[in-house]
């Protein structure tokens, strides 16, 4: 319940009529509680519509047999410890969430969405020599089984593996400002972590949001455009409304390097421009804005020139994760797979290696960007909650990033 | 609350003959109230909820299964989709139930105080909470966010082992994350408090640890010179032991997925390290008189003077691991939906000096106050640590430049190896395992500033 822009929210996971009406009424007396403007409560005759749905699938998760799906996860397994007599532990999970989703408000509408998404996530360790190595792939998609379809299981273990044993090989890695190379995935990480948190409007509104005084300035390189796209069909982060029940739709967030939009729940939408990205983790969470699938366009580079035309620096294929302080734009990642750049050449891998930062000033820093736009999946959390989105980059030159090398040879 | 009981009752009476079920049935009220950056409230969240987890094991295969329906017809479906469940299951000759403990029950740690507190108390106390904060030092400019939650849960274990256990818990606690600015830096930081009823949760307390917090992190900058003693921050001892924590749980030791698995009864750390879980802490809000399993929580020495002695248990884990293992006490459900699983509950660093000692042992140091990238830059498979570090420089004991670009750079048990103090400051950090202070560190620990 939301009256003079502030919130009051209560739920249940009962669901019989006295309990709702119950967390109604829990409702009302919380945001009575915080409000002092009285209201009457009047009845509202809900408009039923459905929202195209982004996801979907014609071979459900839940349609298959759990020895089936077992089968499939044993073969992930197999894959991995073949590749290498190293590859000691393997972990795989596989995910499925098949949601209707419904939501009712007082402006008159009850909207409706469906939303089918799996992810399988597969974490091997090798060990040697009294090292250990961590590896992971997790491919997620916003469909069902067709997920192994696009990612055959062979493949998952040994990528997951084959990042596991590299992960032994790493040597210390060098320190110093260089030019840093990120393949996709490290590109999109860098790019959802380091923008499109301070994008979000919550942050930008209030004022704390690195970005919140340069809407229309120039803050990346005219090489980067970003965009954040919820109706991308089979994508892991796509929705077809949001859980505010505003339709979906691409909000450009930085056009040729210019600051041109936010994302928005239903409260920022009146004061801020930007897409319909009010979600939630579940019925018992308030909606944030938050990202979906958000990406750097591809550019027209060759990735293998990309990598050609430097001398010396580091090529990082995936990031393990990070963290972007919103407030001032700076932020740490560490990468999990890393390798040095030797005369346009990429040559060994790298343990230790941990990025640093700002986020306008790495994107303002970025001198070539690649024709080969790929995503990752992931669970982004934010506030306590947890949404699926995916993250996507082409490859990405960024000159004179601060590299803090450290490793444990 | 006899319902609950009544309901996992209902649940285990469906068992049939060589099955094992246990029922865990829980009801949770929480509020959450949340201030905005001006100061008045921006959200007010109420729930409820109540569900039922029911595991069976049969033939050493384990099923689980859960509902939020609590009726009849529901209790009686999610036992039979349990048992569907272990149909699919593998064997696994460690699936079994406790049975009941012989040892006395520990007191209740909820407080019944805790009811007295109204809506408008709490509101009262984090809406003044955040107006203080940003009168109380000109640095810090404004709030981010400032937010208080309670909860209350009773949670009712039976199983046809012979469990049967009600437990209440309940817990407060408050954060505040401040803006600091000085004109030339932007800095920000969050004050944290909790208790288990909202009269013991010290206002004054909260609003100076987070003014302290935020306006250390502000100032000129200086750069850390090599050689110095490292001091972490309570926060960042939390994130550090957090993953310690999770490294030391059963599962990972008996299965080999843990940077510790080969080293029970060896030395793992410095001498000055003895690390405790304290599973009935009333200052952390995992404290409770049993574990999720119904098993009584304890006090469990896992290093005790730098020697590894053992691993954090679940009933199951326990016996995976052989060797006369028991459970802990340690079984955690992350909700009524999972199984339990070993893990923390409250670890502690035993002290082993004061802070007026600490100040004139350690004159000049650098004090890590802020990790960044702990999330993914600590594991607890492999130990490694790969996270960057801000803070400032220690000098008797107050900050004499700040720095936000020092990369750390090592792992697990050389961390533990490189404790050379540790201080008596004990207090909870908030999303973590540990009941953290602060902690000394020798300078060869970690990697270099950029």
């Amino acid at each position: 319940m939301v009256t003079g822009g502030r919130t009051g929210l209560s739920y249940t996971n009962v669901l019989t009529h006295d309990a709702l009406l119950a967390a109604a009424e829990a409702a009302a007396a919380a945001s009575d509680s915080v409000t002092t403007t009285g209201s009457t409560a009047t009845g509202v005759n809900l408009r039923e519509r459905s929202a195209s749905a982004v996801q979907r699938t014609s071979h459900p998760s839940f349609s298959v047999a759990p020895a089936e799906k077992i089968e499939l996860l044993r073969q992930i397994d197999d894959a991995a410890r073949a590749h290498d007599g190293a590859v000691k532990n393997v972990a795989i999970d596989h995910v499925a969430v098949e949601q209707q989703v419904w939501v009712a408000t007082t402006d008159g509408t009850m909207t409706t969405d469906e939303r089918v998404r799996t992810r399988v996530t597969c974490r091997a360790t090798a060990v040697r020599d009294g090292r250990t190595g961590a590896g992971f792939c997790g491919p997620g998609v916003g469909a069902g089984m067709e997920l192994y379809e696009l990612h055959p299981p062979e493949l998952i273990g040994v990528q997951a593996g084959d990042r596991a044993v590299v992960a032994l090989e790493g040597r210390r890695s060098p320190s110093g400002a260089m030019p840093v190379i990120l393949g996709p995935s490290g590109g999109g990480l860098l790019v959802h972590e380091a923008c499109g948190h301070g994008l979000e409007s919550d942050g930008f509104s209030r004022g704390t949001s690195a970005y919140s005084t340069r809407f229309g300035q120039q803050v990346g390189s005219s090489l980067i455009t970003v965009m954040d796209d919820p109706t991308l069909p089979l994508a892991y982060g796509s929705y077809g409304c949001d859980d505010e029940g505003r339709n979906a739709g691409a909000t450009t967030l930085l056009d040729r390097g210019v600051l041109v939009g936010t994302l928005t729940d239903r409260d920022a939408a009146t004061t801020l421009s930007g897409g319909a990205n009010g979600r939630r983790e579940s019925f018992a969470h308030g909606p944030l804005p938050r990202m979906s699938n958000t990406y750097i366009v591809a550019g027209q580079s060759d990735p293998s020139a990309i990598i050609a035309s430097v001398d010396n620096g580091v090529y990082v294929a995936t990031l393990k994760g990070g963290d972007v302080d919103i407030i001032t734009g700076d932020f740490s990642f560490t990468a999990s797979e890393a390798y040095l750049i030797e005369s346009g050449e990429v040559t060994v891998p790298l343990a230790g290696l941990t990025l640093l930062g700002n986020g306008a000033t790495a994107l303002g820093s970025a001198a070539a960007v690649g024709n080969d736009l790929a995503f990752a999946q992931a669970l982004c959390g934010k506030d306590g909650q947890w949404v699926p989105v995916s993250y996507g980059s082409p490859t990405l030159l960024i000159e004179g990033l601060a590299i803090a090398g450290g490793g444990r040879a | 609350m006899p319902e609950l009981i009544d309901t996992a009752e209902q649940a285990v009476g469906h068992a049939k003959p060589a099955e094992m079920v246990e029922a865990f049935a829980v009801r949770r009220v929480a509020t959450t109230i949340q201030v905005d950056h001006r100061g008045g409230v921006r959200s007010l969240e109420h729930s409820e909820v109540r569900g039922l987890g029911v595991r069976l094991v049969v033939g050493q295969r384990l099923g689980y299964a859960s509902t939020s329906d609590l009726s009849a017809s529901a209790v009686k479906d999610v036992v039979r989709k349990a048992r569907q469940n272990a149909d699919g299951a593998d064997i696994d000759e460690a699936q079994m139930l406790p049975r009941p403990s012989t040892a006395p029950p520990a007191p209740d740690l909820a407080q019944s105080r805790w009811d007295d507190a109204t809506l408008l108390d709490k509101v009262s106390f984090i809406t003044e909470v955040a107006r203080r904060v940003v009168l109380a030092d000109p640095l810090v400019r404004s709030i981010d966010t400032c937010e208080l939650r309670d909860e209350r849960s009773t949670t009712a274990i039976v199983s046809t082992t012979g469990v049967a256990t009600v437990d209440d818990r309940a817990f407060v606690g408050a954060w505040c994350e401040a803006i600091g600015d000085d004109h030339s830096e932007r800095a920000a930081d969050v004050g944290y408090l909790f208790a288990r009823c909202l009269p013991d949760l010290d206002a004054d307390r909260l609003v100076d640890r987070t003014v302290k917090r935020t306006s250390r992190l502000l100032g000129n900058a200086a750069a850390p010179g090599p050689g110095l003693p490292i001091i972490l921050d309570p926060v960042v001892v939390a994130h550090l032991f957090d993953a310690v924590g999770r490294a030391l749980a059963g599962g990972p030791m008996s299965s080999g997925r843990s940077p510790f698995a080969d080293g029970v009864g060896g030395a793992v750390a410095a001498p000055a390290v003895t690390l405790v879980d304290c599973g009935r802490a009333v200052s952390s809000p995992s404290g409770s008189r049993y574990d999720d399993e119904g098993v009584p929580r304890r006090d469990t020495v896992v290093i005790r003077d730098g020697v590894l002695t053992g691993a954090l248990h679940s009933t199951v884990t326990a016996a995976a691991i052989g060797g006369g293992a028991t459970s802990t006490g340690n079984a955690r459900r992350l909700s009524y939906r999972s199984p339990p699983r070993a893990g923390p509950s409250a670890l502690t660093l035993r002290p082993t000096l004061t802070h007026d000692e600490l100040v004139t042992r350690f004159p000049d140091a650098v004090y890590i106050q802020q990790l960044s990238g702990s999330g993914s830059g600590i594991n607890a498979v492999t130990g490694g640590v790969d996270v960057g570090g801000s803070g400032w420089i220690w000098r008797d004991g107050q900050p004499a430049g700040r720095f936000s670009d020092l990369a750390l750079s090592t792992d697990l048990r050389r961390l533990l190896t490189s404790v050379i103090g540790v201080a008596d400051d004990v207090d909870y950090v908030p999303w973590t395992s540990v009941l953290a202070s602060t902690v000394v560190l020798g300078s060869e620990v970690f990697a270099h500033a950029s």
